[in-house]
Parts: structure tokens; sequence; C-alpha cells
């Protein structure tokens, strides 16, 4: 692996910072006050072409690799994690339908996707459904298509959504993936769903109650949904795993900040050798799980299966963000309890990158897979 | 789950206060537990439900209104007040902070005007050391208490306080002049001071992440003019004074603590339970069951040290290193497995009006007030290089 960050990687982390300093950072709190999705932040952010960046040339894309996308993704969460969640929800839409969407879906869906005048979610096939076991979908054969039923508990961006990508078992437990449609008859959405932490990105439940959908919104061929769902879990795991560093880093460095201020037994809490232990353990874990999550977008961008690695990368970078943010409200004392401090929040949205996509339970039973085959 | 009577004889009357407060915990607090922590306002009805109760001044004499018991059984009470919900017992532990000054310092006048009717319910009270300078480091106080003819006048201001926006009367540590016996840098002393004193004023409510119900402020004090009558105790000695009640304040929070973890993990009990008789899939793993157990081990350890600085208390023996070991320990477990709880349960226990999303919050704080976890280290340390590791 190259540690030397390409030119266009660096120019993407330079543009995202630019942005984050000058139009997220000074009212990052906002989507935590409101719960609301951040409408203008985020077609402010798709206006720098971040959707872009992994979408082939043909479609009108710049066909960076995901590692650009990642270091992206990286930079807005130091601003505002919910802000990058929404926009690595909707890349991986934007990924699926080019690299599995047909001539039609592509049209059709891509545009308004990138413009931000249109919203999409798309939600893993969980095999254990470990993280909600209700979470199941049903495809039953019926004409020229298939009639979903079943419930989605936590779909992204499901309540301001017109789309989603969903993931249904059909005959002979075959996975496949289906695009549907918000005014689809027997689809209805509620939400959105009011979490303790990452507020501005929104989830709605969504239930299906013989949903037809026709076969020109599969996506894909009838086989190989579990492949796409695969895929869409390791993206997911990265971004996932990109954005708790970039949390992390916010995190860190407000403690640094105000232990730098905070006088307490005659000198600042930074001379202390307690907080520059905690520091120091912040700093080393943010780094190494920055390189794991660069490893594994790395290795995405290759089309080697990295599932190991993005595995890897989601697990310890979100357990690091919670043990960060964590000591970051420590070092704060009461004022990082209070909520005009963003440790108050990072606090609250850190624990999230342990439940989703999945909770961390998925990512540790497809290491230990992956361990014990190599391993023999 | 065992009840902590099944493998620990109380006495009668530590077990009728246990009980007393488990009763009151589940149906006057948990009921109302969700709806507090939204509003994040003080419950009135439940204080004054927890005044009825006798579940208010539990170390102070019966003659004042206090339930007359030990440490222990405040520690108990402490405990399942804080299962029902963490700000209820928060208020119990302010009380009984406030009380055992003002019954172990106070005149009679002070017992009658203050100490009774807080133990009835009828007042409420502050525990006003921290500033925004002096947190951990309580030697950097700079409230002051300037000596008059007829009293003193006070000039300062203190934040985080608990009942801040809510209280009738505070209890103030402040600088006063050094006596030339007493000490100099901690030349303190601690001041009665009532809500309606001319120069007294509260800040605007804090936000907070969780214990929202126990109200926040800070209290600002501009020429308070206060008699004679306001002095607690004797002058110059108030941070002695304080340190005193510091040692039950930290068996109240390591209580408080223990009872969030043990919300926790009956709540996940309950939830997995549900789960396994649904025979719905990944119910009933490893991991599940790991983090159960864990959590029950440190909720058992917890209280085993909760009930072993008690007991020192109670005896006499100083408990100083025990309590703070206590407080640490608990504290500490209450954030870790609140985390674990809601890891294993998923979304499900983020989700606003689940109670574990709740607990993850309230947890939190614990770490913090009462002497961060960092000070408790200290004071371990200091102790066991002054005395050893025993008793």
């Amino acid at each position: 692996m190259d540690f030397q960050p390409t030119q266009s990687q660096q120019m993407t982390r330079r543009a995202v910072q630019e942005f984050v300093h000058k139009e997220v950072a000074p009212i990052s709190q906002e989507p935590d006050k409101t719960a609301e999705f951040p409408l203008a932040m985020y077609r402010q952010a798709l206006a720098l072409e971040v959707l872009d960046i992994t979408l082939p040339e043909a479609l009108g894309g710049i066909g960076d690799d995901f590692l650009s996308f990642a270091i992206a993704l990286e930079e807005f969460a130091s601003g505002s994690a919910a802000l990058a969640h929404s926009i690595a929800a909707t890349e991986a839409v934007v990924y699926l339908l080019s690299r599995y969407g047909s001539n039609r879906q592509q049209q059709q869906y891509l545009r308004p996707l990138r413009a931000g005048e249109m919203f999409a979610g798309a939600v893993i096939w969980d095999p254990d459904a470990g993280s909600d076991p209700t979470g199941r979908l049903h495809a039953f054969p019926d004409g020229d298509g298939h009639r979903l039923s079943g419930t989605l508990p936590h779909v992204p961006l499901a309540p301001a959504a017109g789309l989603a990508i969903v993931f249904a078992m059909g005959v002979n437990d075959r996975i496949s993936a289906f695009i549907v449609e918000k005014q689809m008859p027997g689809l209805t959405a509620a939400g959105p769903q009011e979490f303790m932490g990452m507020r501005g990105f929104p989830f709605g439940r969504l239930t299906f109650r013989d949903v037809f959908v026709s076969s020109d919104h599969r996506l894909g061929s009838t086989e190989s949904g579990s492949k796409i769902s695969d895929e869409l879990l390791m993206r997911g795991e990265t971004a996932v795993g990109a954005i708790a560093v970039g949390l992390s880093r916010a995190a860190l460095e407000a403690a640094v900040k105000h232990s730098k201020a905070r006088i307490q037994f005659g000198k600042p809490l930074a001379a202390l050798q307690a907080t520059q232990n905690k520091i120091a353990d912040m700093a080393a874990a943010i780094q190494s799980a920055r390189l794991l999550v660069y490893d594994a977008a790395f290795s995405l961008g290759q089309g080697k299966p990295p599932a190991r690695q993005t595995a890897m990368a989601k697990l310890i970078a979100s357990e690091m963000a919670v043990g960060v943010c964590r000591e970051a409200v420590q070092i704060h004392g009461g004022y990082g309890y209070v909520k005009d401090y963003p440790v108050e929040r990072l606090y609250r949205d850190a624990l999230f990158s342990q439940l989703y996509p999945t909770v961390n339970e998925v990512q540790r039973k497809a290491v230990a897979q992956l361990t014990y085959r190599r391993i023999r | 789950m065992p009840a902590i009577e099944d493998y620990w004889p109380l006495a009668d009357r530590q077990r009728e206060l246990q009980q007393a407060a488990r009763q009151f915990a589940q149906t006057e607090i948990r009921p109302q537990a969700a709806a507090l922590d939204r509003s994040a306002r003080f419950a009135r009805d439940i204080y004054q439900g927890m005044g009825r109760q006798g579940l208010l001044g539990i170390t102070i004499p019966s003659e004042w209104g206090g339930a007359g018991a030990d440490t222990i059984a405040y520690a108990l009470v402490m405990e399942e007040l804080s299962v029902g919900y963490a700000s209820i017992a928060d208020q119990c532990g302010l009380v009984e902070l406030c009380a055992t000054l003002l019954h172990g310092l106070g005149t009679d006048y002070q017992k009658k005007r203050y100490l009774a009717p807080l133990l009835q319910a009828e007042a409420t009270c502050s525990f006003a050391l921290t500033e925004p300078d002096a947190g951990s480091d309580l030697g950097a106080l700079v409230t002051t208490a300037e000596k008059t003819a007829d009293g003193f006048v006070l000039n300062g201001s203190k934040i985080f306080i608990h009942n801040g926006p809510i209280c009738d009367f505070a209890l103030v540590l402040a600088r006063t002049p050094a006596r030339a016996d007493g000490p100099r840098r901690r030349a303190m002393s601690i001041f009665i001071v009532e809500a309606d004193t001319p120069g007294f004023s509260r800040g605007a409510r804090e936000h907070k992440m969780g214990q929202r119900a126990s109200e926040l402020a800070s209290l600002y004090f501009k020429d308070c003019r206060l008699t004679g009558d306001a002095l607690l105790g004797t002058e110059g000695d108030g941070f002695k004074h304080m340190m005193m009640v510091l040692e039950k304040g930290r068996i109240g929070i390591a209580s408080l603590s223990l009872g969030i973890s043990r919300s926790a993990l009956e709540e996940s009990l309950q939830i997995f339970a549900g789960r396994v008789a649904a025979e719905r899939p990944g119910a009933d793993t490893q991991t599940i069951q790991w983090t159960l157990a864990n959590m029950a081990t440190d909720i058992y350890a917890a209280r085993a040290m909760i009930a072993h600085a008690s007991g020192l208390k109670d005896r006499g023996i100083p408990a100083n290193m025990h309590a703070s070991m206590a407080k640490l320990f608990a504290s500490e477990s209450a954030v870790k497995h609140t985390t674990a709880a809601v890891q294993i349960v998923g979304l499900q226990g983020y989700t606003q009006g689940s109670i574990l999303e709740r607990l993850y919050r309230d947890a939190k704080v614990t770490q913090i007030y009462e002497g961060t976890s960092e000070v408790q280290r200290i004071i371990i340390s200091r102790d066991l290089q002054r005395n050893g590791l025993m008793p």
C-alpha cells in the first residue's frame, strides 16, 4: 500500500476542509438541536461534487477511488458527522446504481440524486438480522415482477427519501435487490425516528404490504442480491470508519484546546501528566483507526475482496470513537456535560458508529470467520 | 436477580428503608422517568412524595424529621431510587449532604429554619462549591465573604449548581479572612444563603446531556448582605466541614451509579427475555451472555465496595479511600455497561424513549460530579501513600 496521498486526494481533502471551516463549523451544532436533515448544508456539500468522486467518467463522474471519498467523509465528519453520514448514504445508492443499474435506472435516478433533488437510502441484507431481527423483507414472484412484504425498521434518509434500495428473500432463499419508490401502493414510511445522537441524519421505518415492484425496478440479477448487499456493507463499514475518525478528530481538538485553556491546581490541565496520557492515547487510537480505514478504503478501490479490512476498520474505528469522545468529555469535566460544548454532542454521536450499518457483532463475526479461514 | 438481602443480613431498619425506596421507585419514579428526561424539570411532586415516605435525610435523627438510620441504609436507598431515575436519587443525595451539614453544624435556630422544612420536602436546597475556575481544584475558590459589623457581605459566583434554578436556599462555600490558628489557603466558611436575599441571582438553566431532571444553573452573589446567622459551623473551617460530608457524598454517588448499572441490566434482561420468547435469532448469543455476565459481576463488586465503605463509616473508621474507590469503580462501571447495553440491543437502544438510551446519557456525569474520576484517583493514591492499603 502506498501511504503517499495522490494529488487529487490532497485536493479533495483541502477542498472539504475549507468547506467545513467556512460553512459547517459555524453551524455544526444546528442539526443536533433541530433534529432536522441539514438540507442547505447537504446541497452545498454536493456542489463540491463529492458524489462524483467514485462515479465512473462514462457516467459523468470523476472516476477516482474509494479512498478519495473516504478522505472526504473524514473531513466532513470533523465538522458534522450527521452531514457526512447523509452523504455516505446517498453515495452508496449512487454507487449501486452505477455498478448494477440498468440504463433506464441510471438515467432516471443518478442526475436528481447527484443534484440533491432526490434522496435515497439503502439497507443491507443481514443474514442473521443481528441488529434488529424484525428487519426482514420477503419477495413473492407475481407476473412481470415481485410483491414485497415485511418491515425495515431503520432506513437511512427514509423520511426525506423518494427512493430506497432494499433486499428481499425470494424463492429458494435467494436474495434480490429492488429499487422502491415512495409512492408505490402498499409502501408506508414512518419517521423520522428520534435518536440519541447523529440527529441530522434522519431514519424512518418502511412497511411493505404487498408492494408490487416490476422487473425494471430490480437491481442486478435475481442471483446477485447477496453479493450486492455484501458490497454495500463493505462500503458502509468503511464509510462509518472514516466518519468515526473525523468525529474523533473533532473531539480530540476540542479536548486539546480546553486542556490548554483550563487552569486547575495553578496550571493548565494540559500540564498534568494524567491529561497528557489521555491525549496521547486518544491521538494514537485515532491514528491507528485511521490507517485501518485508509487500508480498507484503498483495498475497496483495488477490486480485491477486502471484507476483513472493512469489518476491522469499522469495528476498531467505532469503538475508538466512543472511547475518545468519552475521554474528551472527561477532560472537559462539567463543561463536557452541557450542550454548549460540542463534546457533549460528540459523545452521543459516537455511539451511533457501533450500531450502524449493523451492530459491531456482525463485524466481529466476519473478522472471526475470515481469520479462521486464513489460519488453518 | 438476587437482592442484597439474600446474601447480606440487613438490620430491620435498613431493610425497611430499602423496601420503601424500591416500592417508591417502582410506583412513583419509573413511570415518570421518560417524561422527566424530556421536560428536564425538577419533579416537585416526587420530591414531596419522598418527604412523605421518609426518604429524605436517611442518616439524620428522627427528632429532626430524618430516618435516623446509618450510611448503609442511605446507600441502599440511593441505589433503589436511582434504579427508578438517577435525577430523583440526586435529590435525595443533595438533601442528605445539606442536612448532614445543617444537623452537624447548625444552631438550633438554623436547624428549625432550614433542616426541618428540608426534610419535610417543603424546601429545596443547593450545595454550592464549584466555581468557573475552581472545579476539581477547590483551593482556587474566589467567592469571598467579607466581614462587617453585623455579619458578612458575599461576592462571587458558582457554576453547575444542582437545583440552582429552583433552590430555596444554598449552602455556599466562600473565602473568609484566615484565623490566626486556622488554615490559610483554605480559609473558607459555609454560608446559608436564602434565595430572596438581595444580590442573589440565578443564571440560565443549563441544557444537559443526561440526568436532565436535575436542574443546573450558575448562582451569582453581588454584595449579598448576610447576618451572622447565615454562617454555618466555625468560621474558617468551611473547607474542613465540607470534606467531612464528601465521604458520604461519594458513597451516595457510587450507589446512584450502581442503580444506573442495575437498571441497564434489568432492562437488557427484559429485552432479551422477550426476544428469546419470540424465538428471534441472535437473542441468545454468547456476546449477549458475556455482556450481561460482566454487568452483573461489576454490579455485585460495586455493591460490596459500597457496603464496605459505608460499614467503615458507620463504625467511625475513616472511609475516605474506600468511598473514593467505590465511587470510582461504580461510576466507571455505569458508563461502561450502559454503553455495552446499547451495543447489544442495537439502534432500538439508541432511540429516544428507550430506557437504555437515557441511561447511557445519565451515566456519564457520574464520572464527573462529586469529584471526577481523576480526583478520586488522587485521593486514593494520597491515602495509600499515607496509610497503606488497610483497612
